[in-house]
């Protein structure tokens, strides 16, 4: 509803709904906000690897002239065993990416690898091991983070940390610590898509979709799940991929960007983004962080609401509101000038996404 | 189906492609799917070969030597059974016997310091029954 206010749009008028990590129950969505007729309904598979790439579901819609407005609905709670041990099994508290009718999962089992925090250690253990990165880079990462939360009204991590701070933090799973791992938390949020024309008559400066897109390379696959992810791209986000064909759709280039929002469940996976997204070349995301580049003054600023590592957990959600206030000049800890957003979805198994969001003035 | 029921009450559900991986686990030995067309090994066992498309299947017995590609030392019980099992070593071990394939498995018996990437590691088969995958540092690490 508020989201409607925002726009200046009936909540009657939206007909369709894109969503990603299995959504929202659509038909209980239609029937409580009395919607005449939903024309276009649907949701990216995976799970949080989607957050950035509902938008493009969304717009595709519109494109198409299969919905009019598009609503991308997200809500979160924290019901039984928490994400932290998502793929925990049966019997201690089943995670909630728990299966057990795939034989694939199983082979995460005879080693308790229950844990995404596990599984991007991982990741980042060999990160450190090809390219000499340091738990430094993901203390810079954690920090500045934490900083940008404490602008943004409504964080949750508010507590100034200092670097010894973070090295007295207790390792969750080598290398990664207490404070590299993201606020588990509850919330919903939404963004509504519709044509440029219907968007340039509504009550705020419309946001275009430069480009948005979802998928991802075979080789990454399952990615986290999988882990036997050739070695080129095994200490990546498994972003390359996408990355690369969002900025040939949106015709822009890495130094276009003018705030990123990057998915942050884990702060190691900040610096493998960097990479994939072009900000630095591959293998120097250690060396571009600690020169203060994704600062508030820096190169590229990342996540200035403090993201999910200390604002909140969405699931990769408030990273796209922030987007959109960001590019519009509304951010509580703004970049000064933004015009032109990144947010990317989760390193995770696919399909994972990348947005680029554009204010129109 | 003795088989089957063993490794339900262990929580794996295998399927007729996975089920020969296991059933080498239950009975203390290590085998990999291969291509039988092409030659490629493939993690987990399938019954498509990514590289040249074809179904057939060939399992190659491995001697359980193989080097440490990545690891973790889990430190945080997430579950409270694992609770008493922190800190418990997680690695990805690359096999000598089936190039470009990884196991998700525990380095036991090991210090801190001694697990690392290009360690040299074999097969342990004393929780053979439980269906883990387990190995031994059995070398320095030379990468």
């Amino acid at each position: 509803m508020s989201a409607c206010d925002d726009a200046g749009i009936a909540v009657t008028d939206v007909d369709g709904f894109a969503f990603y990590r299995g959504g929202v129950d659509a038909g209980l969505l239609a029937q409580t906000l009395g919607i005449d007729e939903i024309t276009f309904c649907a949701s990216l598979s995976g799970a949080g690897g989607g957050s950035a790439g509902s938008l493009g579901l969304a717009a595709a819609a519109i494109q198409s002239g299969m919905a009019t407005v598009v609503a991308c609905p997200m809500a979160f709670q924290q019901i039984g065993t928490r994400f932290g041990a998502a793929y925990a099994r049966d019997g201690v508290g089943g995670g909630p990416l728990y299966n057990h009718a795939s034989p694939e999962d199983d082979y995460l089992r005879p080693a308790d690898l229950v844990a995404p925090a596990q599984m991007f250690g991982l990741i980042a253990q060999r990160h450190m091991h090809k390219y000499g990165t340091t738990r430094e880079a993901f203390a810079e990462v954690a920090i500045t983070f934490r900083d940008n939360a404490r602008k943004t009204p409504g964080s949750l991590m508010t507590k100034p940390m200092t670097r010894e701070d973070y090295f007295n933090a207790r390792m969750i799973s080598d290398p990664i610590c207490l404070f590299d791992c993201c606020v588990e938390s509850e919330g919903a949020g939404v963004v509504l898509v519709t044509s440029l024309e219907r968007a340039r008559d509504l009550r705020k400066t419309p946001v275009e979709v430069l480009a948005s897109v979802h998928g991802g390379e075979g080789d990454w696959g399952q990615g986290i799940m999988w882990l036997n992810m050739p070695d080129e791209i095994f200490s990546s986000s498994g972003h390359r991929g996408i990355a690369k064909r969002m900025y040939e759709r949106a015709g822009i280039k890495p130094a276009d960007v003018d705030v990123a929002m990057i998915y942050d469940h884990f702060a190691p996976m900040v610096l493998l983004q960097l990479e994939d997204y072009g900000f630095c070349a591959i293998g120097e995301s250690n060396d571009f962080v600690l020169d203060g580049n994704i600062r508030m003054d820096g190169a590229i600023p990342v996540n200035p609401n403090g993201g999910q590592l200390s604002n909140g957990y969405l699931i990769g959600f408030s990273l796209v509101t922030e987007a959109v206030r960001q590019v519009r000049g509304e951010g509580a800890n703004q970049v000064a000038g933004a015009e032109v957003a990144l947010v990317t979805g989760g390193p995770a198994a696919l399909p994972v996404s990348g947005s680029l969001l554009r204010a129109v003035r | 189906m003795e088989t089957m029921e063993r490794l339900a009450q262990l929580g794996l559900y295998p399927t007729k492609d996975t089920l020969p991986f296991w059933e080498a686990l239950l009975a203390g030995s290590l085998v990999a799917c291969q291509c039988a067309n092409c030659g490629r090994f493939r993690q987990p066992p399938s019954g498509f070969c990514p590289g040249c498309q074809h179904s057939a299947v060939r399992w190659q017995r491995l001697d359980g030597a193989g080097t440490i590609y990545s690891f973790t030392w889990a430190r945080h019980g997430f579950t409270p059974d694992l609770r008493d099992r922190v800190p418990y070593a997680i690695a990805l071990v690359e096999l000598d016997d089936a190039p470009g394939i990884r196991l998700i498995a525990n380095i036991l018996d090991a210090e801190e310091g001694q697990v690392a990437i290009g360690a040299k590691v074999v097969a342990d088969h004393r929780n053979a029954a439980d269906a883990r995958i387990d190995f031994v540092l059995s070398g320095t690490a030379d990468a």
